[in-house]
């Protein structure tokens, strides 16, 4: 049997399953059997590819989950199955994973990573200045350039309305260099009404650059069509929409990143350091567990570029140094000078 | 060979009527003109109205609009482009008109150097364009000539008006024969000032063949006037081919034209489209025998009524590469009206460019998308939003952070990336730079040691923030060349290659509304207790001088 050959009815392994269900739950687990032996990155292509082979290959993976687990677990997996085989389709070459470097979270996701043919959407948390999760996101692109071959040269699409630049200012350069990304790659686009920005990002999906986009909302069928188009694709959308608006469904993930007091400078305890974020998993739809539990802390490394788990929200007391209160002065623009 | 129809005046009503058209002169209303039925009644252009009803009483009259009739012509002549890129309208007063500053002899010019063996023939040409103009409804006058000045003359003053049953209604000068042709012509067809038609009449010279046996130092002595331009001898050579005369087309001749006319007018969507596809199939396939690559590209649809509609796409990169056109052009074309139905379609590259090394690759159509040129997706962006709305960002030389890149349209892309000068010094790697810049620096209201000590507290968008960490000041001075341009613009900032010109949007010169000069700049990065970033910076220092005013704070950009 070819393992390249692609299977001529995905859907029938789950009805394998779901067929021979009691039979393999009371078989004894096997040594050295693991849940998902395709997640690290290997190719997940020795998969049954065949009706008979399903009865086995359920056996392994009836370990001790419970049935529904075991459900989820294989129709994920096909579904892995199905998105890689596109991907490699369109790419004839394996992929790297996206990942953030902060293996907690990278685990969490499931495929070694962030899914590169998807839509991620990125929320701020309501309490800081907005800019938390547009700063993860461009670290994000980072990653992806950094570790998919293919992306380091290509370039990034940013697309705004008209709006937001107002509000939220335009990409700089200098600032985006000491990211690690190169500016002259970034494709900037203003447009008007936030309908034309949706037709810039899938234009670029098309062209199969990386998009980062600013939006107030999205809607149900927009967003579903921005996800098909970056999985047929295989290039993600990070996709940034106001915090008090409704998240969009059939996202591939979605983030809630707010900002955190940053890590301590190396040279000068008074300025600011490395940024630290609070991440929260609001959803995944590789993993629906990725999305339970606590916010992570992740920093961020200028020189490693990547992120880091911090063991524990460090809280400390955020008093302004102690100095005579006098001498503080309340300075209106536009009033005297010093008197 | 040059042609020149003469397209009289429109709607000039029911032949069987007599019919004028009139504007005020300055003997009141004056007649500009007449149909054949009022001219059968002596009814003659510049005549005072009041003449024409004592000769005609049931004559009948409409003001004459010389703006409309002006732009009816420009219309017809972006319609002749179908036979000849090289058009335009020509409007001169008519020679020895009695009221000159009215009468106005409307007519435009094709030059069909090179073109006419696409349509079989000058005289297969003029045949098609007589049909067409008096399927119109236009009472035109075409002649055929080697010279514009011939032409000219025997539209004018030979040619009789197009019929339909008219078998041959255009005068056409074999090549070579120019001079046999116009020499029975009077001399007003040479395009002479009326005083000078004047003077060689009263000479006895009433035809242009009368000119031809004259030693030219004589006439050139007697007619010696200003213009040299509209001499007797100036004409006549012109008229005669011995003196090149240059004209201005209508538009921008284009480096590569392809057209493609149809039997039965495109009405269909589909049709335009699959129509437009085989052309600029075509086009590319002659864009790769001269081995180039078009930058600018205009389709042009000419519709079955005498009416033009186009669209042109621009490219960041030279392309040749047919599905790539036709994509730029997929969205426009279904923006466009076919009207009554499109009976020719052409598609012209207004601006080719060589190939450079590295667009060889676009050129054959390798997978682009792998390789990752961005020039697809450029120009799909830019052709659909505008180019004013899809840049690049270019570092440039300059230590004040607005300036210190420039946001260029990605249209022009290859060009900005040659006239930027040295590039990557523009971005310091070393100072702290936040991401977002904000469009215009913000007034903040600060609490802050005087003279500068970092701030403790500030207020921006209505929201005061408590400092926990900052860092500074790091002090930008003011560019001090830039200040003495401003005083003396015309010695300094010369629009260089060094200095390109920014592009529409971005933000130009100073961002501080109040000030006037640019003053040294203390920039702090502050944290605030949610552990936001930002940039805020003093314009200014105290102990300036008080016509600068006190120190201003502004918030400038945004950390994570």
């Amino acid at each position: 049997m070819d393992p390249v050959a692609p299977n001529p009815n995905p859907r029938h392994p789950v009805h394998g399953v779901s067929q021979s269900r009691p039979e393999p739950l009371s078989r004894p687990p096997e040594a050295g059997a693991r849940p998902c032996p395709d997640r690290n990155g290997e190719l997940p292509l020795a998969v049954p590819a065949d009706l008979n082979d399903v009865p086995a290959a359920a056996q392994k993976f009836a370990v001790d989950l419970p049935r529904q687990a075991l459900i989820a677990g294989l129709q994920a997996r096909i579904g892995s199955i199905e998105r890689r085989e596109r991907q490699i389709s369109l790419q004839g070459s394996k992929r790297e994973p996206w990942t953030s470097g902060a293996s907690a979270i990278d685990a969490r996701l499931g495929g070694g990573g962030l899914d590169c043919g998807g839509v991620h959407e990125i929320k701020s948390g309501m309490d800081s200045n907005g800019n938390a999760a547009l700063g993860f996101a461009w670290r994000l692109a980072v990653r992806f350039s950094g570790q998919q071959p293919q992306a380091s040269q290509t370039p990034i699409l940013w697309c705004t309305t008209d709006r937001s630049i107002g509000e939220m200012g335009r990409p700089h350069g200098p600032g985006l260099m000491r990211l690690g990304l190169d500016p002259q790659r970034l494709l900037l686009v203003e447009a008007r009404r936030s309908i034309d920005v949706l037709w810039a990002i899938e234009e670029g999906l098309k062209s199969r650059v990386l998009v980062l986009a600013m939006l107030d909302e999205i809607d149900l069928v927009a967003a579903r069509r921005l996800s098909l188009a970056a999985e047929a694709n295989a290039v993600p959308v990070l996709l940034l929409t106001h915090p008090a608006h409704a998240p969009a469904a059939s996202t591939a993930s979605r983030w809630r990143v707010s900002s955190l007091p940053s890590a301590d400078h190396s040279f000068d305890s008074r300025a600011p350091g490395a940024p630290r974020f609070r991440v929260q998993i609001e959803r995944c739809r590789n993993r629906p567990l990725a999305c339970e539990g606590q916010p992570h802390v992740l920093e961020w490394s200028d020189e490693t570029r990547r992120f880091r788990m911090v063991p524990g929200v460090v809280d400390r007391a955020h008093a302004p140094p102690k100095s005579d209160e006098r001498k503080w002065r309340r300075l209106p623009s536009g009033l005297g000078a010093g008197r | 060979m040059r042609e020149s129809g003469d397209a009289c005046h429109r709607a000039l009503g029911p032949d069987g009527d007599p019919f004028v058209l009139v504007a005020t002169g300055r003997h009141g209303l004056t007649v500009t003109a007449a149909n054949a039925a009022a001219m059968a009644e002596s009814v003659r252009p510049g005549m005072a109205l009041a003449d024409a009803r004592a000769l005609f009483p049931a004559l009948r009259s409409g003001l004459a609009e010389p703006e409309e009739d002006r732009r009816a012509l420009l219309r017809l002549a972006r319609w002749c482009g179908r036979y000849g890129p090289d058009r335009n309208v020509e409007i001169a007063p008519v020679a020895g008109g009695a009221a000159g500053d009215l009468v106005r002899d409307h007519g435009l010019w094709i030059d069909i150097t090179g073109v006419s063996h696409l349509f079989g023939g000058d005289e297969a040409l003029a045949r098609d364009l007589c049909l067409r103009l008096a399927g119109f409804d236009l009472t035109a006058r075409v002649g055929l000539a080697d010279t514009f000045g011939a032409a000219h003359a025997l539209a004018r003053f030979s040619a009789p008006p197009i019929a339909m049953s008219t078998p041959k209604p255009w005068i056409s000068a074999p090549p070579g024969l120019t001079p046999d042709w116009i020499e029975a012509l009077p001399v007003e067809a040479l395009r002479l000032e009326s005083a000078t038609v004047v003077a060689l009449k009263r000479l006895g010279l009433r035809r242009i063949g009368d000119l031809y046996g004259l030693p030219r130092a004589a006439l050139e002595r007697r007619f010696r006037e200003a213009k040299t331009v509209s001499g007797v001898l100036a004409r006549l050579d012109q008229a005669l081919g011995r003196k090149a005369e240059p004209r201005r087309p209508l538009a921008g001749l284009p480096e590569l034209w392809v057209r493609r006319g149809f039997a039965d007018p495109l009405i269909s969507a589909d049709g335009l489209e699959a129509e437009t596809g085989a052309l600029l199939a075509e086009l590319c396939a002659l864009l790769e025998t001269h081995g180039i690559g078009a930058r600018r590209i205009r389709l042009v649809l000419y519709r079955a009524d005498g009416t033009v509609a186009q669209v042109a796409a621009g490219t960041s990169a030279p392309v040749r590469e047919a599905r790539h056109i036709m994509r730029l052009f997929a969205d426009k074309l279904g923006t466009l009206d076919a009207g009554f139905g499109v009976d020719m379609l052409a598609v012209e590259v207004l601006v080719a460019e060589r190939f450079a090394a590295s667009d060889i690759a676009l050129a054959n159509g390798v997978d682009l998308e792998a390789s990752g040129n961005p020039s697809e997706l450029i120009d799909r962006l830019s052709n659909r939003l505008g180019p004013a709305r899809v840049f690049v960002l270019r570092p440039r030389q300059s230590q004040i952070p607005e300036r210190a890149e420039v946001r260029w349209p990605a249209l022009s892309g290859a060009t900005a990336s040659k006239s930027c000068g040295p590039v990557a010094a523009g971005h310091d790697r070393l100072s702290k730079r936040p991401e977002i810049l904000l469009s215009r620096p913000e007034p903040i209201t600060v609490t802050a040691e005087v003279p500068d000590g970092v701030p403790a507290a500030f207020t921006w968008r209505r929201v005061t923030r408590r400092v926990i960490r900052a860092e500074g000041p790091e002090r930008i001075a003011p560019e001090w060349w830039r200040s003495l341009a401003r005083r003396m613009p015309e010695a300094m900032e010369r629009p260089g290659p060094q200095d390109p010109a920014p592009p529409l949007g971005a933000p130009l010169g100073e961002p501080v509304p109040r000030s006037s000069a640019p003053r040294t700049r203390d920039y702090y990065s502050l944290e605030d207790t949610s552990g936001a970033g930002y940039w805020v910076f003093r314009n200014g220092l105290y102990g300036d001088t008080a016509e600068e005013g006190p120190p201003a704070w502004f918030m400038h950009g945004l950390f994570p």
